[in-house]
């Protein structure tokens, strides 16, 4: 392992040093293509500005993130568990999805203000969709019985919701929280780079203007990373969690 | 032992209860039985005879489309936790809970306090000899530990009254028969009124009180017998002849029913 | 009543229901024109719109971008895609990159692309070309992968040709999922050409939505927005009935 992981680091260690040669020798465009060592200048040029849109991005991501996971649970969990409700949902929220939601976003521009409320708004849009989607599939699965189970011992329906339901399908609905977040993230940058006057995006789109490209560069890797970060952690998540599912009895014992 | 001592009032008493299903199809043709306080009574019946709707009726999950059942004398309307435990096929544990918190779930949203419904559970536990297990969760479990679990949560509700819908169908045929010792011997320390549906000829006569036969399209009553076996029973009692008797005039009053429906309808 | 006509007529009635508000609450001035267009008055300026030549010639240059790029990316991707999933060594080494690749938000490289490739029409095919691909070529692996080997075996037995294998049990076989992948593929070729255009371009639909949007014109807005939404609804309908052909063929041919 530490084997493997020196490797990894010479490799990475050369990859940047090639890099940064070419760059310096001057095969490349400097506009195209930035040396990492511009890309860590960019970092605190002008006041280490960026960590302001930075901070702002982050701020719209996890509230439009928290009002996605929101919405996209609960409207999953309340039509899933009808087969009429999934059976006209499901394909609504599939063709739906088909459509390039981008092109709303010039009308949420319209409603909400070039401010954050319009990326919120759009992020929300576009990550409860497949949060819906995937909860619904998850508890569509859901062995009946367990409908049947939560009756007879007196459930209440909050309570057949909340401590049966929702976690039975835990494993569907964390795969769409890690789509659903990724795409939340994705359109808030985006939607910053189109139209906005802060934000990351907007930091990264005034910088190409002015062929920062270094600033560019370091831009889209912080917003790389937040998407990664994402799928990283609830993919994880999710491993582990359809793991525990999975688990075969350890010592199937006596009768 | 019990039919010289005055008949106490029925526990369960289903009467006239009709069901007809949207499609058209008549589950249950106008079905009308008592179980008496503290009777083990059986069920058993070919596939689509309706002995599972019958069941999902008492148990206040499915409503009847005539007649009505009463507990006690007070009628059924929906389910009812306090009365009534439903033990299913398939054990339904929650598998993010151990198996003390499954046993304890029911409780818990009935809002009973933490350490009563723990006493509780655990003594319900300890019943169905899983006090060793209670920290293991349900996928470190066998299929029948599973279902005994499944056993002690509904009795852990502390019902007067347990409806089983062929609570060991899914298990294979060896532990299936353990399982059935098992309950027999839960339930002569509990001495619940319990409605048993099962497949099993053995299973039903081994166990019960009264079994009761039904047929189908519609699905009715054809006999109800008494089992003239004494408690407590053992395993022993399957080699006897009233055992071996009981099982033969059952087995053909299912084949005959089976022959007749087989003709009315060709496509089973 | 079927559960699927209930389904049927549940759909009909919320797609109706939607328009119907939507109509009502732009018509009775609830919510005013600033903010949205009535849906009859954004049917009729589509018509008009495709009337005029600027419409005509932003519709055109977006499409024909779409087309190119899909003619160019999709049958590159399906070649690959069959090389690599024949070649298990190879797909085995290229996979990290693959799977890579495939979890990469390409939004956000958008403004590096236009460093690279300027803000022409050709960035806009070059965009179009990277969404569509990798879930293209995924999609084509795939499709090889669910050919049984048993059967390759049977044929090969028989005496077939590579030819007759090919034709005979790969093709079939394949169809259903390829045509998946370019199905998916279409659909994200047609949002990268849309989010290219509205990021920074001469010409081109995403264009005109965005210019529309920024100078707060609903109706046209609402108007090309409606193109979008149906048009891409149409197409990922059509290719799915295409879909479900090759499904039925592929259990015929298989039976």
């Amino acid at each position: 392992m530490t084997r493997s992981f020196l490797i990894k680091t010479a490799a990475t260690i050369v990859f940047l040093g090639v890099w940064e040669g070419i760059c310096r020798a001057g095969w490349v465009n400097p506009i195209i293509l930035a040396p990492p060592s511009a890309i860590v200048a960019a970092l605190y040029s002008s006041g280490w500005q960026f960590l302001d849109a930075f901070q702002l991005t982050i701020l719209c991501i996890v509230f439009a993130a928290a009002l996605a996971w929101l919405i996209g649970i609960g409207f999953g969990l309340l039509v899933g568990l009808s087969p009429l409700g999934y059976g006209i949902f499901s394909p609504l929220l599939t063709g739906v999805f088909a459509i390039p939601l981008i092109t709303l976003y010039p009308l949420f521009l319209v409603w909400f203000g070039i401010g954050p409320g319009s990326k919120i708004a759009f992020a929300v849009l576009s990550g409860s969709i497949p949060i819906a989607l995937n909860t619904m599939d998850g508890v569509r699965l859901i062995d009946r019985g367990y409908i049947k189970l939560a009756r007879s011992i007196g459930a209440s329906p909050l309570q057949a919701y909340l401590r049966i339901y929702f976690p039975l399908s835990l494993p569907a609905i964390l795969s769409g929280l890690r789509i659903g977040t990724s795409l939340v993230v994705i359109s808030v940058v985006v939607c910053e780079m189109l139209a906005s006057v802060n934000g990351l995006g907007f930091w990264i789109s005034y910088n190409r203007t002015l062929f920062n490209t270094g600033h560019v560069y370091l831009g889209i890797t912080l917003a790389m990373a937040c998407v990664m970060l994402v799928n990283f952690g609830l993919g994880h998540i999710e491993r582990r969690y359809a793991a525990l599912g999975e688990a075969r009895p350890a010592k199937a014992a006596r009768v | 032992m019990k039919s010289d001592v005055v008949p106490k009032p029925a526990a369960v008493s289903i009467r006239g209860v009709d069901k007809k299903f949207g499609n058209g199809f008549h589950a249950l043709d106008k079905i009308s039985l008592d179980i008496a306080d503290g009777q083990f009574l059986s069920v058993v019946g070919p596939s689509g005879c309706g002995k599972s709707t019958l069941l999902q009726i008492v148990a206040g999950l499915v409503p009847a489309s005539g007649g009505k059942v009463l507990l006690d004398g007070h009628p059924v309307v929906g389910p009812q936790p306090h009365e009534v435990a439903v033990v299913f096929q398939d054990a339904l544990l929650l598998p993010w809970k151990t198996t003390l918190q499954n046993v304890e779930f029911p409780l818990d949203l009935q809002g009973v306090p933490a350490a009563e419904r723990r006493a509780k559970s655990l003594e319900m536990l300890d019943l169905v000899g899983l006090s060793a297990f209670a920290d293991a969760y349900p996928q470190q479990l066998s299929g029948g530990m599973r279902q005994r679990v499944s056993i002690a949560r509904g009795l852990a509700q502390d019902p007067r009254i347990i409806l089983m819908d062929e609570p060991f169908g899914a298990l294979d045929e060896q532990t299936r028969i353990r399982m059935g010792q098992e309950l027999l011997r839960i339930w002569e320390r509990s001495r619940k009124t319990v409605l048993f549906i099962t497949h099993s000829l053995a299973e039903a006569i081994f166990l019960s009180d009264v079994v009761v036969v039904m047929g189908r399209n519609p699905g009715r009553i054809l006999e109800r017998m008494e089992v003239p076996l004494p408690r407590p029973r053992s395993s022993d009692v399957m080699g006897s002849d009233v055992f071996g008797q009981m099982r033969n005039r059952l087995w053909h009053l299912l084949n005959d029913e089976i022959d007749r429906t087989d003709q009315a309808a060709p496509e089973l | 009543m079927s559960l699927g006509r209930q389904i049927l007529i549940g759909q009909v009635l919320i797609v109706a229901l939607f328009l119907a508000s939507w109509e009502l609450a732009t018509r009775t001035g609830v919510i005013g024109i600033d903010t949205l267009a009535p849906f009859s008055t954004a049917v009729e300026r589509l018509i008009e719109l495709f009337g005029t030549e600027s419409f005509r010639r932003d519709f055109g240059a977006t499409a024909s971008r779409v087309a190119i790029a899909f003619a160019i990316g999709a049958p590159a991707a399906v070649i690959c895609g069959f090389i690599l999933g024949e070649w298990r060594e190879v797909e085995r080494m290229t996979r990290p990159v693959v799977n890579f690749a495939l979890g990469i938000p390409q939004s956000i490289f958008l403004p590096i692309f236009i460093l690279v490739f300027g803000i022409g029409a050709l960035q806009k095919i070059v965009f179009g070309i990277t969404h569509l691909f990798f879930v293209t070529l995924v999609n084509t692996i795939g499709a090889v992968r669910s050919i049984p080997s048993e059967q390759v075996t049977a044929l090969r037995s028989f005496g077939a040709s590579r030819w007759q294998i090919y034709l005979r049990l790969y093709l079939p076989g394949m169809l259903p999922l390829v045509l998946t992948g370019l199905r998916l593929g279409m659909i994200f070729n047609i949002l990268g050409v849309l989010l290219a255009e509205m990021y920074v371009a001469q010409n081109g639909l995403g264009k005109a939505i965005f210019n529309w949007g920024e100078s707060g014109d609903t109706v046209p807005l609402t108007a090309a927005i409606i193109a979008v939404s149906v048009s891409t609804i149409l197409l990922n309908e059509i290719m799915r009935v295409f879909e479900r052909r090759a499904m039925r063929y592929r259990l015929e041919v298989g039976s």
